[in-house]
């Protein structure tokens, strides 16, 4: 084969191909290597937070029963093994299908806004959701309900109404960064703004509550861990791990449109339908975890600045470590919440935050160069 | 294929939406039907849920401070297998080794379900709510809800909590005792006509310019002690039973006293600086010199075990006491409290500092 010259050029263009060829298998086989690192980070942490939560048991006695398996409706397994298997293990695995949804849905709203401060919580999004439960809580007032003639139980008000309203502030956040001359900055400010709105009208249904529906508001406003169940999980993972996929399928659109609009058109992608099928995705993610959890803020903020810094913005290797790092902040967080005042349990808002925000700052000190 | 991507966005929503009906169709308010026991009984609780309990109950987690109180003058602490964290103090000692199980902020479900109670009392509001209820019915642990703050409710949660754990005599004499200086008071109270009743402006713990409406734990105690609730007129309030008054309607109501609920005051309150701060803080407060009760120092801070606990009966005698000091001449407040203390924490010496007043 006949090597070609490049003008300007010392070496054949063929040295030149494979030596980037080489560069680039040995970039990716370490960006694979990170992935599996941080891979098996999260699993120690799993490990973690299997073998110690608001029970009393010792790493050991919860270890035996993890072993022994989920006990069946008749068994009538140790109370232990059944505390493991009923509230600890959904609790660990929706951590980090938590974590999982939150931290995709940020990054993919950072992505679509081409804004590295979006997140469901900074764009008013959590608040949106935290106010639809509020309606269904305190007013009884079912957003369904008042678009089609159906009777919704208040149990499903809380979920539907929060979904919904997660959507409504998810649209109007996008129409409003599509007015002539918005800036990314405005954006946020947009979100902040729309944040408070919907906090304030929270604080309004918390104020003409009962004390019992206050109470219910409280804790679903409270962002929990301790709501995860078997069947809550079951749904997380079915509707994150639909939205992860799809959003997968898409990570070279999600580079090109990182390239600017015009770049994203000039190769052939559809650059309005793939922003809201992203902003469904993002938050429908959102939603369905906000609903069954409640809030749990900075997870869908601080794991995409996390994946950027480590790995940089390829979307085939940023979703994956953005999954991971927001699982392990989820995950690393609740098992800390768990443990840090026991027998006493943190709610894991406050936690996610205290472990997030040292990582980033560390991680942005670390690096010392702009990572968006 | 990309145009069917939106769609089958949509049609993961619906998806999902149509999962989450399993999580809530579960039936989350369905009490277990009793397994075979000799003995049953069926309570209502302030929640209206109506659960069926075997009998004897011997084992119980607690997730509020009122149930503590409750528990221990009807002697039946000793079945408590699980504590809340309001009750891990010196007046509570016979528990002080029983795990604490739920803070003011979250119930700890892995460490309740440790303690394998047979029944979970519970609040009916704030903490001590159970917002989980699928966590208990998954280990067939019930739970009752009670209020044991607001005072036309307290008689029956009383007896509730005597037919609960087969202690109606201890119950009836708790009872009782509360009828006895209410009937005493309301005898009195007769002879006084409405127009001479004093205006009086109640302030929770929740801070300052907290007011209960007539629904409110807070509202009656002032009215059951002969004094006219300034809040009456917020019964018709859409808001909720905790109100946030401005100043300027405490000053146009002009109340003739100013009772405020702190939870500073109690009995492991030991230093008087922090009651003071409250009191010169309310004393302070902008155009506050104008108004009767701050110009004649009429200003009665109370502990809230006193006022919205199960003791409330004697923080009534106080109120009573306060608003009518010769009608009340021969009440002595402070002779009911050890009493009521000698119910409730038998055996334990009536300590702390309860109420302020200068």
């Amino acid at each position: 084969m006949t090597e070609k010259f490049i003008p300007g050029s010392a070496e054949p263009a063929g040295d030149n191909r494979s030596k980037l060829l080489r560069q680039y298998l040995v970039h990716t086989r370490w960006k694979l290597l990170l992935i599996l690192f941080m891979a098996a980070l999260l699993c120690v942490l799993c490990i973690a937070g299997l073998s110690v939560g608001g029970a009393s048991y010792s790493f050991t006695e919860s270890w035996e029963a993890l072993f022994a398996g989920p006990p069946q409706p008749n068994d009538p397994a140790p109370v232990r093994h059944r505390i493991i298997w009923v509230l600890r293990v959904p609790r660990v695995l929706m951590g980090i299908v938590g974590g999982i949804g939150l931290g995709v849905s940020g990054l993919m709203m950072q992505t679509i806004l081409r804004n590295p401060l979006a997140s469901p919580y900074t764009l008013g999004i959590s608040a949106a959701a935290s106010f639809g439960a509020a309606l269904g809580i305190i007013s009884k007032i079912s957003v369904i309900a008042v678009i089609f003639p159906v009777a919704v139980r208040q149990d499903l008000m809380i979920i539907t109404n929060s979904f919904i309203c997660t959507v409504m502030c998810t649209f109007l956040i996008y129409f409003l960064s599509k007015l002539k001359g918005v800036t990314p900055e405005t954006v946020v400010l947009f979100g902040v703004a729309i944040m408070y709105v919907f906090e304030a009208a929270t604080s309004f249904m918390q104020y003409i509550g009962n004390p019992e529906e206050l109470a219910e508001l409280v804790y679903w406003i409270f962002g929990s861990m301790s709501k995860a169940s078997w069947v809550k999980l079951k749904i997380t993972a079915v509707c994150v791990g639909i939205c992860l996929l799809i959003a997968y399928r898409h990570a070279w659109n999600f580079n090109s449109l990182m390239l600017g609009d015009e770049s994203a058109r000039s190769i052939g992608i559809d650059v309005e339908r793939l922003r809201i099928m992203g902003l469904l995705l993002s938050s429908l993610m959102t939603a369905v975890i906000v609903s069954l959890l409640g809030p749990i803020g900075f997870i869908g903020l601080v794991a995409p600045h996390i994946g950027r810094m480590l790995i940089g913005g390829d979307h085939r290797f940023l979703i994956p470590i953005t999954c991971i790092a927001g699982a392990i902040v989820l995950v690393l967080a609740d098992t800390l919440s768990a443990i840090i005042l026991a027998p006493a349990v943190v709610p894991v808002g406050i936690m996610t935050s205290f472990v997030g925000v040292p990582l980033l700052i560390y991680l942005i000190a670390k690096r010392k160069k702009e990572h968006w | 294929m990309k145009q069917y991507t939106i769609g089958s966005v949509i049609l993961t929503a619906l998806l999902i939406t149509a999962m989450t009906f399993p999580v809530y169709a579960k039936g989350k308010g369905d009490s277990k039907t009793a397994a075979a026991a000799a003995r049953t009984i069926t309570v209502q609780d302030d929640s209206n849920r109506s659960v069926t309990l075997s009998l004897p109950v011997l084992r119980v987690a607690l997730l509020d401070s009122g149930l503590g109180t409750a528990l221990s003058a009807l002697g039946t602490l000793d079945r408590v297998v699980g504590t809340h964290q309001a009750l891990q103090n010196s007046l509570f000692s016979s528990i002080k080794d029983v795990p604490m199980i739920a803070t003011y902020a979250a119930i700890n479900y892995e460490a309740l379900v440790e303690t394998e109670p047979q029944l979970v009392l519970a609040a009916t509001s704030h903490h001590g709510y159970i917002s989980e209820s699928d966590h208990l019915d998954e280990f067939g642990i019930q739970f009752v809800a009670l209020d044991l703050r607001t005072p036309s409710r307290m008689r029956n949660d009383i007896r509730i909590l005597g037919q609960i754990f087969e202690r109606e005599a201890q119950a009836q004499r708790i009872i009782e005792f509360y009828d006895k200086y209410q009937n005493l008071i309301d005898r009195r109270l007769a002879q006084i006509p409405e127009g001479e009743r004093p205006r009086v402006f109640l302030e929770m713990h929740a801070g300052p310019f907290h007011t209960g409406s007539p629904k409110s734990q807070f509202y009656q105690q002032v009215e059951l002690a002969g004094g006219i609730n300034i809040a009456a007129e917020l019964a018709d309030d859409p808001l909720s039973d905790d109100i946030e008054v401005s100043a300027e309607w405490v000053i146009k109501k002009d109340p003739d006293f100013i009772v405020r609920e702190a939870s500073a005051l109690g009995y492991t309150a030991q230093d008087i600086t922090p009651i003071k701060g409250i009191y010169e803080e309310i004393i302070a407060r902008p155009g506050f010199d104008q108004i009767k009760a701050v110009k004649n120092k009429r200003i009665f801070l109370i502990g809230n075990d006193i006022h919205s606990r199960p003791g409330y009966i004697v923080g009534v005698c106080y109120l009573a006491k306060t608003f009518y000091p010769d009608l009340f001449k021969d009440l002595d407040p402070a002779a009911i409290h050890k009493e009521w203390f000698a119910i409730a924490h038998p055996g334990a010496a009536l300590g702390g500092i309860w109420t302020y007043s200068e």
